[in-house]
């Protein structure tokens, strides 16, 4: 009894260790900064979630930051739609026609906002 | 008392003016070995500076050169290596400031075209695409050799090739002289670039039309992944809204509607989007093909001192 109690004590340490971590991904100082109540869920979920979850997203940079760029480029609303396109093509089709790159995560397809904002920028 | 400095007066009386002598004999053998460095010199180690690719101690030494030799004969010719050692350097800007210089410089007679051609390229290197364009119409209008018109006419349809303006890239091919047009290939040229209306394109209003229904953009731009996923993260998110205001979840309902319009407009964004990067990647490799015809493979050009045999092979 005493043995599962410790087992669960540490298990619940590990996990709440693992959801306080940094994430590992890579964060410019200009994205951390962005202070506006949009971002906050992407913070939120770059801190808690992606931390626990790891570097997952194919694409570089990931879509939490493709989000945060494009917030802080375009404004709240423009930012939250380009972050939506962006989801959804997130591992698709953009795999072949986006060139890799070789990031400190691995191989990662390259899709900047400015890949996607060209045409009316 | 005679035991407390017995050897001092004679010992040191010899050894005191023996290294006094030792080191008037260093200075003066160092004094002997100072050298003086001539025009000739510092122009050869400024250029070896240059060839070995180190442009920036290139920039001192020919700095230093223009500075102690200002009546050199060379100093066009340093000033012009200046420019160019910015230019590789990738200093784009000082390059400008350099060549424009040498091409308002009236004494600068012999460089002052191959600085316009080297403004109007550092221009072009930073975007300037226009101003570029400027510099060779400029060149044009003032030079009065048929070869350096020629020339500049030749890199004037690169530059609106660059921009993928065709129409004046072939106009300007086509205005090299009869007697430079093999050189320049200008028949292929034209030929080649006559097929821009051949570029196969997506109509990006069409990809946003057709995206009212999720993924029909996508799918007309030839991306069925992105359409199926957009069609059914769409399809659920309406769904879901819907149900949650038929149950009068009204602010569940305004969740995911608030969602949904995110989702829903950025598939009309992406469709839009995806038109305007098949277009560009359509584009890019037309234009990658025309590049094929810049440099041909084997070519030959008489010089002053004999002939020159240029190899190009992509690697």
């Amino acid at each position: 009894m005493k043995r599962s109690k410790l087992v669960i004590i540490i298990l619940l340490i590990l996990a709440g260790g693992s959801a306080c971590a940094k994430p590992v991904t890579s964060v410019t100082n200009d994205l951390q900064a962005n202070p506006t109540i949009t971002a906050s869920p992407i913070h939120f979920f770059r801190r808690y979630l992606s931390a626990a979850d790891g570097p997952r997203c194919p694409m570089t940079p990931s879509c939490s930051s493709y989000a945060l760029s494009a917030i802080n480029r375009h404004g709240a609303l423009m930012g939250w739609i380009m972050a939506c396109d962006r989801l959804m093509r997130c591992g698709r089709d953009e795999l072949n026609h986006s060139p890799m790159v070789m990031t400190r995560d691995g191989r990662r397809c390259q899709d900047p906002v400015g890949n996607n904002d060209f045409w009316w920028q | 008392m005679k035991r407390l400095c017995p050897i001092f007066p004679i010992q040191y009386t010899v050894l005191i003016p023996c290294v006094f002598l030792f080191f008037i004999q260093s200075a003066w053998a160092d004094a002997q070995q100072f050298m003086v460095i001539d025009a000739d010199q510092q122009y050869r180690y400024a250029r070896s500076c240059y060839d070995r690719g180190a442009f920036n101690e290139a920039i001192h030494e020919f700095g230093r050169f223009i500075y102690f030799f200002p009546n050199d004969s060379r100093i066009s010719r340093a000033n012009y290596l200046v420019g160019m050692a910015h230019f590789q350097a990738a200093q784009y800007p000082d390059a400008v400031r350099v060549f424009k210089a040498i091409a308002d410089n009236q004494r600068a007679a012999g460089l002052k075209s191959e600085a316009f051609f080297m403004l109007s390229r550092s221009h072009a290197r930073q975007g300037m695409i226009e101003q570029a364009m400027l510099d060779l119409h400029n060149l044009i209008a003032t030079s009065t050799e048929p070869e350096i018109i020629d020339r500049a006419r030749y890199e004037l349809g690169w530059l609106h090739v660059d921009a993928g303006q065709w129409e004046p890239a072939k106009r300007s091919f086509g205005q090299i002289t009869q007697a430079h047009q093999a050189r320049y290939q200008v028949a292929q040229l034209n030929a080649a670039v006559s097929r821009y209306d051949q570029i196969r394109t997506k109509h990006p209003f069409t990809a946003g039309l057709l995206s009212i229904i999720p993924g029909g953009g996508q799918m007309y731009c030839g991306r069925y992944q992105d359409a199926l996923a957009a069609f059914l993260i769409n399809a659920g998110l309406i769904l879901s809204a819907w149900e949650a205001f038929d149950n009068e979840l009204y602010a569940l309902g305004g969740v995911i509607s608030f969602i949904e319009f995110g989702f829903y407009s950025g598939n009309i964004y992406g469709a839009i989007s995806s038109a305007h990067k098949f277009n560009r990647n359509r584009v890019d490799a037309f234009r990658n093909d025309l590049y094929r015809h810049k440099q041909p493979p084997l070519s030959i050009a008489a010089t002053a001192s004999g002939i020159t045999l240029s190899l190009s092979i992509d690697f």
